[in-house]
């Protein structure tokens, strides 16, 4: 068997270095097309007709009407689907097309395809649905009640998790202090760019080609061939370039849709959702009640957690079954608590559909756990980051649930290195300035968790590398570019491998013709898998141009050195062959010159009882620091500075590390202050940016992203993931700096003016009582 | 559990199954007898699982075709799609 490289990553030529990012200059300038921008000859505008109520019985659908409207060429239904009628990558419960209920307002009936956009507008306000309304849930809680209105045949509740560590009813008898609350978080739309969008086409062969923004080619074409009833084969996935995906484009969007039409109407079909159909239909956040229940001996140890999580996953599964999987393990932050009882429940509603974001649960709980640790804090007089330095878990520990951490673990680090910057050792000379006399200042620190990949679930990656006629390389690999920098990456690694210049290493990027599967991007795994992937491919590929060296040098293998694009003599340096000369060689004589490895991303044998993928063997890290500063009359809240320490192991790409910890935060400072969907029996009121509020350029605060480089033991470089730890403790640290700042506390995220000014005179109105009395 | 022909020699596959289809089968790891020169399609065809074309047979961290040749030794993963954070 040959061993993957190991890349000593204190000497290297790419890795580790800023390399400018190879799409970037596109990006920038306008010039990369995204499939949004794309047309084809001879296409056609696909349109969906969804649901105007939020819960509500078929009686018949008629689509004859829109079949008429000018310009349009087919028109499909429930009936028109050729395999399974659901899609949903854990649970295939949403239907393609609705053919007995509705559950939400953008559930799908009907799809037209026309020759220009108005005429498929027409043709889908032309669908004639008759509906038999049912009662709307749209409280989760009461949503888990026996006699609730059922959405789904078997009731409403999605999955139940119960895990249990030690005795809780002992540590809360002996505890010194215990802290009891209920969170409550809010339904984040991803808001990418691009919105949800794609076009389908048959090739010369009639075979099916779809271009398609998502976060694996694979899992979409397994989708697709599911619903249409087609050897996964029979379909060509290409999936990148993507405007932004954040977790949102991990389930199946325009795929089906798109798929059909173009199987139907033999002509290409593009469909790109609107800023309002991607605000109703799309993925959001799962909002989420925790109510937690923390307990401390006098020094501040943690001794007992008790949590109580209801999800609220909207009308179908997605991904909601292991965003609750990842709540329960991160809600408990990254510290040793040896006394644990939790008991979450992901539960359907009429409230849009809820799947991965960004996180994946972590952010929620995050809030719950670091809001009681303050309290505690304050509570027995401690420091708000000594009690946690007091508490994190260490290298070698053993984890929540009795696994002992495998990975790297460099929390402790990071809290050391907050203690040591400018923002926390000035806290209150920051603290002491104000833009008005009626504004307040405040400074938090806190801590974050999460696991990166699928935790105790299977997971595996492959990579190809082929040598061209001219001697450079083509790395093939299918994790999709979505804005995290994975081709840059995974060039650097390969030339690193190769012993080439990066500028000779062209990326066959998540296309499922070109490149092996090499897993999905997300859970913050891309550069892990795709990575070691390409590590694990290298080797193999060495050996051809050894071999092939060998022959035409005329020496044994043994004797040769790589040299930079070249193998040579160990004896005779003048004796060498380039890269190109073995690339010709290769191709003249009609050899191998394409190579496949893979690997599996190593696992737990066995999940902990109740649960599907905790716990992960490995983690990521970081203390955040947030300044504040809080409007006492309106309640407006402003991030001035914000302080990261993240540990995602080794750094592959400096430049790119610190613009994903920036975009992190900045989505986190949504999450924290203005982003919630608002929905009103099931009537979601906040569809557009007009009255959907995400940070602007003006909301960004100075950031400053200090890292912690530890070495992570499951990838040859030691990196481990890095897309979402920035985003989770953005909530937690800017409502504990809301606190610090007024004396308000927090129980609601996002922390919007209204809240924050509520909590202000609640705050008051206590301090009024208590001086009366 | 597994197939054999009593023709040609025998191979012996160690499959580990997640997910729903363990559920069916009511366990995780087993080990199955296949004839010379089997595929994934044959061994697909050995295990008593539902929607066969959607699941991913895996070796050595590659997905494997659907035609493709299983080895006597291997250790085999199989896999519903799974995607998540």
């Amino acid at each position: 068997m040959i061993e993957p490289i190991t890349v000593d990553v204190e000497k290297t030529k790419w890795v580790g270095k800023s390399i400018p990012r190879k799409d970037g200059r596109g990006k920038v300038t306008g010039e990369t097309k995204f499939f949004s921008d794309m047309t084809l000859p001879n296409m056609l505008y696909a349109k969906v007709a969804r649901s105007k109520y939020p819960h509500a019985n078929i009686r018949r659908v008629n689509i004859e009407k829109a079949k008429e409207v000018p310009g349009v060429v087919t028109a499909l239904t429930h009936k028109d689907v050729p395999g399974l009628n659901g899609f949903g990558i854990l649970l295939p419960d949403q239907p393609v097309l609705c053919f007995d209920k509705v559950r939400y307002l953008g559930d799908a009936i009907a799809v037209v395809a026309a020759e220009s956009l108005e005429a498929a507008t027409k043709a889908v306000e032309a669908v004639e649905v008759e509906y038999e309304p049912l009662p709307v849930v749209t409280d989760p809680i009461e949503a888990m009640k026996p006699d609730a209105p059922k959405i789904h045949e078997k009731g409403n509740i999605l999955r139940h998790a119960t895990v249990g560590v030690g005795n809780i009813d002992r540590a809360f008898r002996e505890a010194a202090i215990i802290v009891e609350n209920t969170y409550r978080t809010g339904r984040q739309m991803h808001m990418y760019l691009e919105t949800e969008a794609g076009i389908a086409t048959l090739d010369e062969e009639g075979r099916l080609v779809l271009y398609s923004g998502g976060q694996s080619p694979y899992r979409d074409q397994m989708q697709i061939s599911r619903a249409l009833g087609i050897k996964p084969e029979e379909i060509r996935v290409i999936s990148t370039p993507v405007g932004g995906a954040f977790g949102g484009k991990e389930e199946n969007t325009v795929q089906i849709h798109l798929a059909m039409l173009a199987l139907k109407t033999k002509r290409p079909v593009k469909m790109v959702w609107t800023r309002e159909e991607s605000g109703v239909t799309g993925m959001k956040r799962h909002p989420m009640i925790v109510t937690m229940k923390t307990a401390a001996d006098q020094h501040g140890k943690i001794t007992a957690n008790q949590v109580r999580i209801v999800a609220d996953t909207g009308a179908y599964a997605s991904l909601g079954p292991t965003v609750l999987d990842v709540a329960v393990e991160n809600s408990c932050g990254p510290y040793r608590i040896p006394n644990v009882d939790i008991d979450a429940y992901s539960v359907y509603t009429n409230n849009g559909v809820a799947g991965a974001f960004r996180g994946f649960g972590a952010p929620q709980v995050n809030f719950a756990i670091e809001s009681n640790i303050d309290i505690i804090a304050e509570k027995l007089g401690l420091d708000r980051l000594e009690i946690r330095k007091a508490n994190v878990v260490r290298e070698g520990d053993v984890g929540l649930f009795g696994y002992k951490i495998l990975g790297s673990v460099g929390i402790y680090e990071t809290l050391q290195r907050a203690e040591r910057s400018n923002l926390w050792k000035n806290r209150d000379a920051y603290k002491s300035k104000t833009s008005s006399p009626w504004s307040r200042r405040g400074i938090a620190v806190t801590t974050a968790v999460k696991g990166f990949g699928f935790g105790a679930l299977p997971d595996f990656a492959a990579a190809s590398i082929q040598i061209t006629p001219t001697g450079k390389f083509v790395v093939g690999i299918s994790c999709p570019e979505i804005g995290q920098g994975g081709i840059t990456a995974y060039s650097q690694i390969a030339a690193e491998a190769l012993n080439c210049d990066i500028s000779d290493i062209y990326l066959a990027s998540a296309d499922s013709d070109l490149s092996p599967d090499s897993g999905t991007s997300s859970s913050s795994m891309g550069l892990v898998r795709g990575g070691n992937a390409i590590l694990t491919a290298a080797p193999k590929m060495r050996e051809i141009l050894f071999a092939t060296a060998s022959k035409i040098i005329g020496e044994p293998r043994a004797d040769l050195v790589l040299g930079q694009s070249l193998i040579s003599s160990e004896h005779d340096p003048k004796k060498l062959v380039t890269y190109v000369d073995i690339a010709q060689y290769l191709h003249s004589k009609g050899e191998e010159t394409k190579v496949v490895a893979g690997f599996e991303v190593p696992r737990v044998d066995k999940p902990v009882e109740g649960s599907l993928e905790i716990p992960h063997l490995s983690y990521m890290y970081a203390t955040a620091i947030a300044l504040v500063e809080v409007d006492t009359f309106t309640g407006g809240t402003k991030v001035l500075q914000f302080y990261l320490s993240p540990d995602s192991g080794r750094i592959i790409n400096p430049q790119s590390y610190t613009g994903q910890c920036e975009g992190a935060i900045v989505q986190g400072l949504g999450f924290a202050l203005t982003e919630e969907t608002q929905i009103e029996n099931g009537q979601i009121r906040t569809n557009n940016f007009t009255t959907y509020i995400i940070p602007t350029i003006c909301d960004v605060p100075e950031i400053q992203v200090e890292p912690v480089e530890t070495h992570d033991m499951f990838t040859p470089l030691g990196a481990k993931g890095l897309g979402e730890i920035g985003i989770v403790p953005v909530g937690s640290v800017v409502a504990n700096a809301i606190y610090d700042a007024t004396g308000a506390r927090l129980f609601t995220l996002p922390a919007t003016p209204e809240r924050v000014h509520q909590a202000i005179k609640e705050k008051e109105g206590t301090s009024r009582d208590k001086s009366k009395s | 559990m597994g197939r054999t022909s009593g023709l040609g020699s025998e191979l012996k596959v160690r499959v580990k199954i997640f997910g729903a289809p363990s559920l069916a089968l009511e366990r995780k790891e087993l080990t199955i007898e296949l004839t010379e020169n089997a595929t994934t399609e044959d061994l697909l065809k050995s295990l008593p699982v539902k929607d066969k074309d959607y699941l991913y047979v895996v070796r050595a961290g590659i997905r494997l075709d659907s035609g493709a040749k299983i080895n006597d030794g291997d250790e085999i993963l199989i896999v519903p799609p799974i995607a998540g954070g």
